[in-house]
């Protein structure tokens, strides 16, 4: 502070010198190195370790001119000083004393000089300034006045600013807005309940020049000697506290404390401070900061309620988490109840974020969980699955379609049914292949009734169980074996399929019976057949691609519509066939009396109808199982003619047929699938009559 | 308790100012009797004889030493005419002397005195102290208001006399020193029986300059 009153000072004394110069140039310059020097501190906001508790006095001839229309529950206090008092007033309110008038009046001076132009010819809330310039000189609006030209409003301007270089000036309206603008406050001028032509001027609210926030007001009186009941002689400013801040509200003449207005930034400093230290008294308090008594109870009471707020919603959470983590999250209706104060959004957000952040650690007791299960009821099992599903179900849709692709990967194998991964990552994608298998081998480790099936086959085949992977290989090689011998023979190829359907299980030997039957139909491409079975060998695939290669050449050898007709009838019911074998496969159980009698075996014929009572159950079962019959009889011929005549018309028409057809029932085949049946004819030959049929062109006649 | 305050707050402002006094004073009188002029001789030592109304209100400062102390003068020129009179008195609050000045040449201008003494009665402090000036007393051959009758009016309104000129500089300075003499007699008589005078903004009782030390002026 010593520094502080130096510099202001020193700041003063250059512009009373200058002043001394013949007019305002010297002051001006004066004025701004003032500025600098100014400009290098700012006003304080809140006294620093002054005086402790000043007695203000209360202004009794003040009071008595106190108009009505002023703000109710307010007092003008006493200042010390001299002349009008303006800077000693705003600094009692501001700090609590007149410590920092003389920076007041510097910094008033600076603004009045540097902004000359504004204070003597500025905006309309100037002009009303300059008519209570002319008015604040006199007790009464006149003549003379009113037309006062503005060569002498300069002249009494430069000669006030002038004199406020100086302690015990007296100062003028527009020393009241220069203050303003310092301040960055409003000023509330009141004016006495007198001279009341002219009070409209001066009893109004003063802003400062510009202002970049909402500021608060301070409250000055025009105050100084009565004359009569209508007129007093204005001779000096009080500076008006509210009432809440004279503790003694009905002793006028001593009270001990504060002044009204807090600096901006004590409010925050101060409510923190509470927050910090509830505790906290306000005689401890009103030493530091410059706020009100009752603005500290305020603010103390807020203090508590916010704790209590706080409180509240720190053992709603901690209630919600303790749930959680006792295995289950309370309802919204049950928490509600109990915490009404919560809201439902707060709710679920908390909700979410223990879900969110309970998933990693859950895993460890789920393993746990999973072990004891090992020794439950299936029951049991089932109830504490389906409680699972629906907890994990509020979590999020990721973790529902997981646990919908495990638990159905547990119910394919609880029915002896193992689905390859192939197949199961087609049906749920999102799932990777270390997943699936750690939840097979889970599953599998949960479900030992699965086991019987290897060992019943065991039991059939004792030799081949024995040796385990070379009993595959052997078998393997007579499929090739049975293969050649067919080509030459009849009898021989079915008496070859028979031992091989044997000692397969029943879910491998129905496989390979789905594969087969689509081979043989010519809608299974080789790379969609090894990626669709990937267990079954490739050789099987070309040996019943041979079959079927033979069974449209037969076809076209006879040259009859009606087998045209029943081929369209026949690839519709293959697509049942092939859709209903998919079903069973993945959730249907086979019969117990099918699986024995195929464990016996039998003549193939038998077998055969056995097999089409069980997958289809379909009136065409007669003529379908005639069919294969005439199939294998016209591949033999088909074979013949193709080597003899390679480059006929009628195979080009053959392909040619085959692809409008496609066309017509909207399943146009690809490429492959094409080239896998006519592997002769050109990629290009393909695409130009794929290009023909699509442009609206027939390339068959019929 | 509040006259120690004033005591201690004085010569603290006194040691920090760059000077130990502040003197405000006033010249007041009839527009053209040379008010302005009196004070340029005084203040830069020039005289100009054309005149120039003032225009409202202005004053110079000036430094003088007197027994020891640095006492700045606030000397401020008023505008004459009737149509400022309710600007000038304004100013009238807080001034510690005036100088009331006619012509000597303008019998008008000497009738007004008394007019203008009512004004400082009206609108200054009790303690302020007046001094009659005739100015323009270089103008023997037209003089029509006698030296003895500006020192009776003067006795009668209890104002000290003198009769000078601005433009041949007679009695200028003597003028000023004189009126700063009276004021710290003043000053050191008002102090001793009514020391705890209240606050200045009481009333027309307060008008004291910062309380000095009994001894500090040997005037």
């Amino acid at each position: 502070m010593t520094s502080r009153n130096q510099l202001v000072q020193k700041v003063l004394q250059e512009l009373q010198e200058a002043v001394e110069c013949e007019g305002l140039e010297g002051l001006i310059g004066a004025s701004l190195e003032a500025k600098q020097v100014l400009s290098s501190f700012t006003l304080p906001t809140c006294r620093e370790g002054g005086p402790g508790l000043q007695v203000l006095e209360v202004d009794s001839v003040a009071l008595s001119l106190y108009p009505e229309d002023a703000p109710r529950n307010m007092l003008p206090l006493v200042c010390k000083g001299e002349g009008s008092l303006l800077f000693e007033a705003a600094s009692m309110l501001l700090w609590g004393d007149a410590g920092l008038s003389l920076e007041l009046r510097a910094r008033t001076v600076v603004e009045m000089l540097l902004h000359r132009h504004y204070y003597l010819q500025g905006m309309i809330d100037s002009k009303v300034m300059l008519q209570a310039v002319r008015y604040s000189l006199c007790s009464e609006e006149s003549p003379e006045m009113t037309s006062l030209p503005p060569a002498t409003l300069e002249a009494i301007f430069d000669a006030d600013v002038k004199a406020s270089c100086f302690p015990s000036s007296f100062s003028n309206v527009w020393h009241l807005y220069a203050l303003a603008s310092v301040l960055q406050r409003n000023i509330y001028s009141i004016y006495p309940m007198r001279n009341l032509k002219i009070r409209p001027y001066f009893n109004r609210v003063i802003r400062p020049r510009r202002c970049d926030h909402v500021p608060s007001t301070l409250h000055i009186m025009w105050a100084g000697q009565p004359l009569t009941s209508h007129f007093f002689r204005h001779q000096y400013f009080a500076p008006v506290v509210g009432l809440e801040e004279v503790e003694a509200e009905g002793a006028p003449g001593v009270a001990p404390a504060l002044p009204a207005l807090a600096p901006l930034s004590s409010p925050a400093k101060t409510l923190e401070l509470l927050n910090r230290e509830p505790g906290l008294s306000y005689s401890h308090l009103c030493e530091r900061y410059s706020v009100t008594k009752s603005t500290f109870y305020r603010w103390r009471r807020q203090s508590q309620e916010h704790r209590q707020k706080v409180a509240a919603r720190f053992s709603a959470k901690h209630f919600l988490q303790d749930s959680f983590h006792r295995g289950g999250v309370v309802p919204l209706q049950q928490f509600l109840q109990r915490f009404p104060e919560i809201s439902r959004s707060t709710y679920y957000a908390w909700k979410h974020e223990l879900l969110g952040s309970g998933t990693c650690p859950a895993l460890p007791p789920r393993e746990v969980l999973g072990m004891e299960e090992l020794e439950k009821l299936p029951e049991e099992q089932v109830a504490e699955e389906e409680l699972e599903c629906s907890a994990l179900a509020v979590s999020s849709p990721g973790m529902v379609l997981m646990q919908r692709a495990k638990l159905y990967l547990e119910h394919c194998i609880s029915l002896n049914t193992l689905v390859p991964y192939r197949c199961f990552k087609r049906r749920f994608p999102g799932i990777s292949r270390s997943t699936y298998y750690n939840w097979r081998r889970k599953a599998l480790r949960r479900n030992p009734s699965f086991k019987p099936a290897p060992a019943l086959s065991a039991a059939g085949t004792p030799q081949l169980a024995s040796v385990g992977e070379g009993a595959v290989i052997p078998w393997k090689s007579e499929a090739e074996e049975g293969a050649g011998n067919a080509t030459g023979e009849d009898p021989p190829a079915p008496g070859e399929l028979l031992p091989l359907r044997m000692p397969l299980s029943r879910w491998q030997r129905r496989l390979r019976r789905a594969a087969r039957r689509q081979v043989l139909s010519g809608h299974l491409p080789f790379c969609r057949f090894r990626l669709r079975y990937p267990s079954l060998s490739p050789s099987a695939f070309w040996v019943w691609k041979s079959l079927a290669r033979g069974w449209p050449r037969g076809l076209s050898k006879l040259q009859v519509p009606v087998p045209t007709l029943g081929k369209g009838g026949q690839e519709a019911e293959e697509k049942q066939e092939k859709e209903a074998g998919r079903d069973v496969t993945a959730v249907m159980a086979p019969p117990v009396g099918a699986s024995s009698e195929d464990v016996e075996g039998g003549p193939s014929r038998e077998g055969a109808l056995q097999e089409g009572a069980t997958a289809q159950g379909q009136p065409h079962s007669g003529p379908l199982l005639s069919q294969p019959v005439v199939a294998a009889a016209g591949g033999r011929d088909g074979r013949m003619l193709v080597m003899d005549m390679i480059a006929t018309t009628k195979f080009k028409a053959q392909a040619k047929l085959f692809l409008q057809k496609r066309f017509q029932s909207k399943s146009f085949p690809s490429y492959k699938e094409f080239s896998a049946l006519f592997p002769l004819t050109a990629r290009s030959t393909y695409y130009m009559w794929k290009r023909a049929l699509y442009d609206g062109l027939t390339l068959v006649d019929g | 308790m509040a006259s120690a305050g004033d005591t201690q707050a004085g010569p603290r402002d006194a040691a920090d100012q760059n000077f130990d006094y502040m003197f405000k004073l006033l010249l007041i009188g009839n527009s053209s009797v040379g008010k302005t002029s009196f004070l340029f001789r005084y203040a830069d030592d020039s005289f100009t004889p054309a005149f120039v109304s003032t225009v409202g209100i202005d004053f110079k400062v000036k430094t003088v030493y007197r027994h020891d102390k640095r006492i700045k003068l606030q000397i401020w020129d008023t505008a004459g005419q009737e149509r400022y009179r309710t600007i000038t008195t304004a100013y009238y609050r807080g001034a510690m002397g005036f100088l009331l000045m006619y012509d000597i040449a303008n019998q008008e201008s000497f009738a007004a005195v008394q007019d203008w003494a009512t004004q400082i009665k009206t609108y200054s402090w009790d303690n302020a102290q007046v001094i009659l000036v005739g100015n323009k007393c270089d103008l023997e051959d037209e003089r029509v208001v006698p030296a003895e009758d500006g020192r009776r009016l003067a006795d009668d309104l209890g104002f000290e006399f003198f009769e000078a000129s601005a433009k041949e500089n007679i009695n200028v300075k003597q003028v000023f020193e004189r009126l700063v003499d009276v004021i710290c007699e003043k000053m050191n008589e008002s102090l001793e029986p009514s020391s705890s005078s209240g606050s200045n903004g009481k009333g027309p009782a307060v008008g004291d300059a910062p309380a000095p030390q009994p001894s500090s002026c040997s005037c």
